[in-house]
């Protein structure tokens, strides 16, 4: 087995794990059989293995959305000890949904019905090399290779204005230019495919429709910054889409080597990684890819600097690469650098929730209103990036999905998820799912982080009873100002932001409760599961 | 490099590469903070957050390094509020304690300088105070999860228990995986504790001092730094002194729990003489006044010095002998053999390392000039292969062996040539399992197959060697296949870890007593030393030959000259210069014949020609092999004195015994295992009317008609530096912080870390050719086992102090024989089974426990308890050049005990 710090290390200690009984005395010989110190596996194990119950109950909030007042019809029949809460299950658009041992469930009241494989609103599937070829499949790699991709393609990054559907919009350029420059030999592509915040499921919709052109895309971004290594981390229940992409690297290697005459292209590995919301984060996912907890490392250095087994890494989203091959694609064809079509994700009260393919910059009525079956008026608010990208109330009108207009509009895009809230919901309500997500998801590393998702979760939790005051709201306030500047990564931050939003947006619901009082009449009493 | 910022202000020069918040450091400004960890990223608690530039943007100081011109404001209306809300916020999570917690809770004193209102706490906090370990407790309610503890246990110690278990609101602080802390591996070393901020895991019983004092650790020669809590006189608490270079804050069990000796009712306070004189028993069921009268200092100087000049005068000079205490300081042991020389006219003096390290210091001076470690504990991060031969030094020597596991972690190679598989093993590249005694072997066909495949450092060899070409003919025999023959290990592991030693240079030596402490142990020495000669591992940083001292002033005992045939500072015995000049100083005639050796002196009695033996601060009775020799030599001595803090098994048999004080109670200098001297501060008064050593020694010699002239401790340096080259710049008043390091040629110097650099103090490195001598291996028909005597980490020696410690005896109350788990079966013996264990020299019984760490046909048990007294079983067979005892190989065989 792989020791602590090497890759792979973490997956295999799990699965050797769970052929145990999970007893103290196999744990014990686990060290002893590996030569680790007992506490490496206490560190590690009690942060990623969670319950191990024999069904999971997405508490994200597209499903909470969807769940009825009185709870899941389907789990009560379930015993209570055979449950555990989760806060993302991925499949979003298909909300409410449970995991029962090995399969996803949509659970609509009594009708239950297993998910299987890939939603295909909008999305083409290739699911052969030959498909992908047709299609004009590895020309753009092709051409990139004839371009000399250090220079040309660096270029069309920066012309493109790339910026990272991730999550953070950050510049691509920025990394890919930085890591390309880095003078040392070994560096390493990450490509993050561990999606897990509430709402988002785009990556997991791409890499199962189409898994080739994550390897084309993969393969040039690495080329461009003269990485011999790609690791591509996919979220641990992403099985179907590790499936595919096996696949498609056996059949896409075979008939490159061949087309490139052995030239030697940089390795992909794909690992499917354990862990949480937070382990998505990119040094989080370091941690976790080398082994260790998955917990937000201090920045600096940065990835592009320290990354990776202390080698410079860019780490890349996957819709951030598979729109960058469309992009560049369409440059090689007409010359163009105009902005294509990004996945929206939409889901919460909408009538058709799901992954839409559109220009990006759609507007956000267009979004609800044509792909949705809803109106965007008629909503009270949307979250339009995840639980991480704020709360716009609908007062001021749609906007466009794209990150300047949304920073302009005091949130952000995020990975372009958005989660409509409607007229008819309680704010508070919906924030007391917000803020609990974040003190589960939170790594507990940083104080402000751990403290703070705390007191908030605790205050809509208290808020939702009637127990809350209003001087505790106020308090609250200087929480999430530490929370904002004190956090190591985003998620604290997150956390604060969308508590201060819903203040800035919704103080007289926030104030009506502590007064006793919901108008939409879901608080004050016990909330069943 | 370095940047120009400015701190609050001022203008300040910082180290690239340095945090803002050591930068503040280095100007006395402390910026808040809960989890900081000796100035290491951690980067938590966020409450280290400073402004910096223009406008001021909020940075976390501990992970946000420096840069030019950088304008740092550690203090803002802005910051203050940040700290205030950050403060509020772990604290409404935080139980409020009674006011002594104050003292322990750097939460609550934040709490108190920036003004936070606590705002609604929770009525009830789940406490679940965790009190299994003897010594600490651990309260979950009060941790805060800074990870302190566990930058302390597992990267600082490097012990490896501590983890952070769950994740988010449900972390938690837990030990291996979930265990308590006393059924943990747990080494109980308290750093954890040392490093909490808040008083969540404590020394139990942890109250606040009136007073705190620095000094040195009485136990091992690392030689730490120990801040000491005072309250009513007495010590409460100990923590590593993080002002030391030498420990850098960190200790050990014993350095953290053992302190308690000194407080001890049954400390010696007044001078005892025997009822009847030359009676020469052992207690027994008797108490010490059925035995022992209370006497003046008059009354029992008077009587020994009368007894040693009327045994001077029946018997001859070589009647007399002293053995020096080698946890007494320098200035302690210098006037002892002072007084035994200039006074007694005897050169019949010796210290315990004719017990341990004898061979180490004689070979190593054979071979370069200077009987001590050639370079400093801290070059073990210069190293880039580390090969630690015969020792245990995590269990001997825990602290050193802490820089090593975190070398080792850097990325240093690690070799252990061991018998048994010791702590340090988990952390090692390769392990050499040999036969017991067999190390001279392995080492020489080591050095065989570097030269046969030049790997040999042919420039140092030509330029700073002597005696090469008669040393390689004497390699002959050497071949890998007779050393996998006579020490059992595989000649490519042999050639493996030849190779490393000699191309991953740098390569620094470490061995302790698995080495000496053979009939062989000299040559066990120098065939280590011959490999370092060809390698030319020698007078660089991250090289070296450092034998580990065992206790705290040993190597002092050998530098004061308490070593027959050499005087202060290793100055030849027969050298007239030397004579001369010591005869002026003293205004004494010197001895004119070489004394004996410690072993030497105890078969000297048993043969009838040493008559007074004046022991101090040495268990002999225990500590000696063969103890009913031992005892039946002190039987033999007309006169027996001996000086200790305690009572002893020794003591027992004294005609007169005279109340030491401890370390804690007087001033001197104690010399560590890299010629670090240190100076010792005194705490206490003596207790009762005990004395410092060199004051009994100068008011003996007065009695004696010898002025001594020796006004304070500091004095007794001051003779020392100007009789002493190697001590020529030391005097207390330069040693206040970290000591120096000897040589130091004069108070201009800074001493020296690393010896040998430019030329040998002998000038040439010296090979000495060995020869390799199987045993008898009829013996082992008999004796079918090798017994193997070491150590445990709580406890020291015979214990004398060690067991005096509540919470050590309640770690590790008891010995028992440790065995290989199928030698167990075969001899169809069961886990506790109380055996025999026999020798040609006698017999214990003990219980034996399953050990798969002891390899087969070896046993393995300690001496430190007095109720299994190991020595009994030991030969008197010595190392011949130094007489050091062979106690690491004695033949046993077990028996079985019928019921």
């Amino acid at each position: 087995m792989s020791q602590q710090g090497e890759l792979g290390f973490l997956e295999e200690l799990i699965v050797e794990y769970d052929k145990g009984d999970k007893s103290k005395e196999h744990i014990y010989r686990l060290a002893e059989k590996h030569g680790l110190r007992p506490y490496q596996i206490e560190n590690v194990l009690s942060f990623y293995k969670q319950n191990d119950k024999k069904v999971k109950i997405c508490k994200g909030l597209p499903c909470r959305l969807k769940t009825g007042k009185d709870g899941l019809e389907y789990t009560k029949r379930i015993s209570e000890e055979e449950i555990e809460e989760v806060s993302c299950l991925g499949y979003c658009d298909k909300a409410p949904v449970v995991w029962s041992e090995g399969k996803y469930l949509q659970v609509n009241g009594n009708k239950i019905k297993e998910i299987n494989g890939v939603n295909n609103s909008g999305f083409k599937r290739i699911e052969t090399l030959g498909a992908f070829l047709d299609s004009g499949g590895f020309t753009t790699l092709l051409k990139s290779i004839d371009r000399n991709p250090s220079d040309n393609v660096l270029k069309f990054v920066k012309e493109l204005d790339l910026k990272g559907f991730g999550g953070s919009g950050f510049p691509a350029y920025v990394k890919w230019s930085a890591v390309s420059a880095s003078p040392v030999n070994e560096k390493y592509l990450l490509v993050n495919a561990h999606e897990g915040e509430p709402g988002t499921f785009k990556d997991r919709v791409l890499m199962e429709s189409n898994p080739f052109d994550l390897i084309e895309a993969s393969l040039i971004s690495a080329l461009t910054v003269g990485a011999s290594k790609i690791i591509i981390a996919l979220k641990y229940e992403y099985r179907d889409a590790e499936q595919a992409l096996r696949g498609a690297l056996e059949s896409s290697m075979e008939y490159l080597n061949d087309k490139l005459d052995n030239m030697e292209l940089p390795e992909i590995r794909i690992f499917r990684i354990p862990g949480f919301y937070i382990t998505g984060e990119e040094s989080a996912l370091m941690e976790a890819i080398e082994g260790r907890r998955s917990e937000p490392r201090l920045r600096p250095p940065y990835p592009a600097e320290i990354g990776l087994f202390g080698k410079p890494t860019l780490i890349d989203n996957v819709e951030t690469l598979v729109y960058f091959l469309g992009r560049l694609k369409e440059f090689y064809a007409t010359g163009g650098r105009e902005a294509g079509g990004k996945v929206y994700c939409l889901t919460g009260d909408v009538e058709n929730p799901g992954p839409y393919l559109l220009q990006y910059g759609t507007k956000s009525s267009t979004l609800v209103s044509q792909k949705g079956g809803a109106s965007f008026s008629e909503l009270k608010a949307v979250l339009p990036g995840g639980l991480s990208g704020g709360l716009l109330p609908t007062d001021n009108g749609s906007f466009s999905l794209d990150f300047d207009s949304l920073r302009n509009a005091g949130a952000g895009l995020g990975t372009g998820s958005m989660i409509a809230i409607s007229k008819d919901r309680c704010m508070v309500d919906v924030m007391e799912n917000v803020e609990s997500f974040f003190e589960r998801e939170s790594c507990g590393k940083c104080m402000p982080c751990r403290y703070g998702t705390h007191e908030l979760s605790k205050l809509f939790e208290n808020l939702k009873k009637g127990a809350a005051t209003e001087n505790e709201v106020t308090a609250a306030k200087e929480t999430a100002m530490v929370m904002l500047k004190g956090s190591i990564c985003g998620l604290g931050q997150a956390s604060a932001k969308m508590f201060l939003d819903s203040v800035k947006y919704f103080n007289e619901e926030i104030r009506n409760h502590t007064a006793g009082d919901c108008l939409a009449k879901t608080c004050f009493q016990e909330v069943e599961r | 490099m370095s940047f120009n910022v400015t701190i609050d202000g001022k203008p300040v020069s910082v180290d690239k590469g340095e945090s803002i918040f050591n930068a503040a450091k280095s100007v006395g400004i402390e910026v808040p903070n809960l989890c900081s960890y000796n100035g290491q990223e951690n980067g938590v608690c966020r409450l280290c957050m400073v402004e910096v530039g223009n406008p001021p943007r909020m940075v976390p100081s501990c992970s946000t390094k420096v840069t030019e011109n950088l304008e740092i404001k550690t203090k803002s209306a802005q910051l203050d509020e940040y700290r205030s809300s950050l403060l509020s916020m772990i604290l409404k999570d935080h139980p409020v304690h009674s006011g002594t917690d104050g003292e322990k809770c750097k939460l609550e004193n934040y709490a108190k300088e920036f003004n936070v209102e606590r705002g609604k706490q929770p009525e009830t906090f789940e406490v679940s105070v965790d009190t299994s370990h003897p010594g600490i407790e651990f309260d979950s309610s009060k941790c805060i999860l800074c990870r302190k503890c566990l930058i302390a246990c597992d990267f600082d110690q490097v012990n490896e228990v501590i983890s952070v278990s769950g994740r988010g609101t449900g972390a938690r602080i837990t030990f291996d995986i979930g265990e308590h802390l006393g059924e943990s591996s747990c080494v109980s070393c308290g750093a954890c504790v040392d490093s909490c901020p808040t008083g969540a895991l404590i020394e139990k019983g942890w109250e606040p001092a009136e007073r705190t004092e620095v000094t040195i650790c009485p136990y091992c020669a690392v030689g730490c730094s120990v801040e000491y809590g005072i309250k009513n006189d007495k010590i409460i608490w100990a923590r590593g002194y993080s002002g030391s270079t030498v420990n850098r804050g960190k200790l050990c069990v014993k350095g953290k729990f053992g302190f308690e000796f000194e407080m001890s009712t049954d400390r010696l306070k007044v001078p005892l003489i025997r009822k009847k004189i030359g009676e020469r028993t052992s207690l027994g069921n008797r108490n010490i006044d059925d035995i022992f009268r209370k006497a003046s200092w008059d009354e029992a100087l008077d009587m020994i010095a009368s007894r040693l000049v009327s045994s001077r005068e029946k018997h001859g000079k070589h009647s007399v002998g002293g053995i020096a205490c080698d946890r007494a300081t320098n200035e302690d042991v210098y006037a002892f053999q002072k007084l035994m020389r200039a006074v007694a006219g005897s050169d019949n003096v010796d210290q315990s390392a004719t017990l341990c390290h004898a061979p180490s210091a004689a070979m190593l001076s054979y071979a370069t000039g200077a009987g001590a470690s050639t370079n400093s504990m801290k070059d073990v991060y210069a190293a880039k292969t580390i090969l630690m031969a015969g020792s245990n030094v995590d269990r001997a020597h825990p602290v050193l062996s802490s820089e090593i596991k975190r070398a080792v972690k850097n990325g240093t190679k690690l070799v252990i040539v061991d018998p048994r598989r010791v702590e340090l093993s988990r952390h090692a590249d390769i392990r050499l399992s040999l036969k017991p005694g067999t190390d001279a072997v392995l080492f020489s066909a080591m050095a065989k197959y570097i030269l046969d495949n030049n790997l040999e450092d042919r420039d140092f060899i030509s330029g700073r060697t002597e005696n090469f070409g008669e040393y390689v003919e004497s390699l002959y025999p050497f071949s890998l296949e007779f050393a996998e023959e006579v020490t059992g290990i595989p000649s490519e592991e042999i050639a493996r870890v030849a190779t490393i030693y000699a191309t991953q240079k740098p390569s620094i030596i470490f061995w302790t007593l698995g080495i000496t402490e053979h009939e062989n142990g000299s040559d066990n020495v120098s065939s280590l030393i011959n490999l370092a000669l060809i390698t030319g591992n020698v007078g660089k940083p991250g090289t070296g030959l450092s034998p580990i001292r065992g206790q705290n002033n040993v190597q002092g005992g050998a530098d004061m000259g308490a070593v027959a045939g050499s005087l202060p500072g290793y100055q030849p015995f027969f050298d007239e210069k030397v004579r001369a000049k010591f005869s002026e100083a003293w205004q004494k005639e010197l001895p004119e014949f070489q004394g004996w050796k410690s072993t030497e002196m105890i078969d000297a009695a048993k043969k009838g020609m040493l008559k007074f033996l004046y022991i101090t601060g040495e268990n002999s009775v225990r500590s000696h092999p063969d103890s009913s020799g031992t005892v039946e030599a002190l039987k033999k001595l007309d006169f027996l004195v001996v000086q200790d803090i305690f009572m002893t098994e020794t003591a027992e048999y004294a005609d007169v015994i005279l109340p030491a004080a401890s370390s804690f109670e007087k001033t001197g200098t104690f010399t560590n295992t890299e010629r670090r001297v240190q100076l010792i501060n005194k705490i206490f008064d003596p207790p009762g009317e005990a004395k410092p050593d060199w004051l009994i020694y100068t008011e003996l010699a007065e009695r004696l008609g010898y002025k001594m002239n020796f006004a304070s401790s500091s004095s007794i340096m001051d003779e020392i530096a100007s009789l002493v080259p190697s001590y020529a710049g030391i005097g207390h008043d330069r040693l206040q912080s970290n000591g120096l390091q000897w040589p130091v040629k004069d108070r201009e110097s800074n001493g020296t870390e690393i010896l040998h650099a430019d030329s040998f103090i002998r000038g040439k490195g010296r090979f000495r050719i060995i020869s390799w001598r199987a045993k008898d291996p009829s013996e082992e028909h008999t004796y079918p086992y090798s017994l193997i005597i070491g150590r445990q980490r709580e406890h020291y020696h015979t214990a004398t102090m060690t067991s005096r410690s509540r919470v050590i005896s309640l770690i590790e109350g008891g010995g028992n024989i440790e065995m290989n788990p199928d030698d167990m079966e075969r001899e169809n013996l069961l886990k506790g089974e109380i055996v025999e264990v026999k020798s040609r020299n006698g017999t214990i019984k003990a219980p034996v426990m399953p050990n798969s760490d002891v390899p087969p046909h070896v046993i393995f048990t300690t001496f430190h308890y007095n109720e299994l007294p190991t020595n009994i079983l030991t030969p008197d067979t010595y190392d011949k050049p130094t007489k050091t005892p062979a106690y690491k190989d004695t033949r046993v065989k077990i028996v079985k005990i019928n019921s």
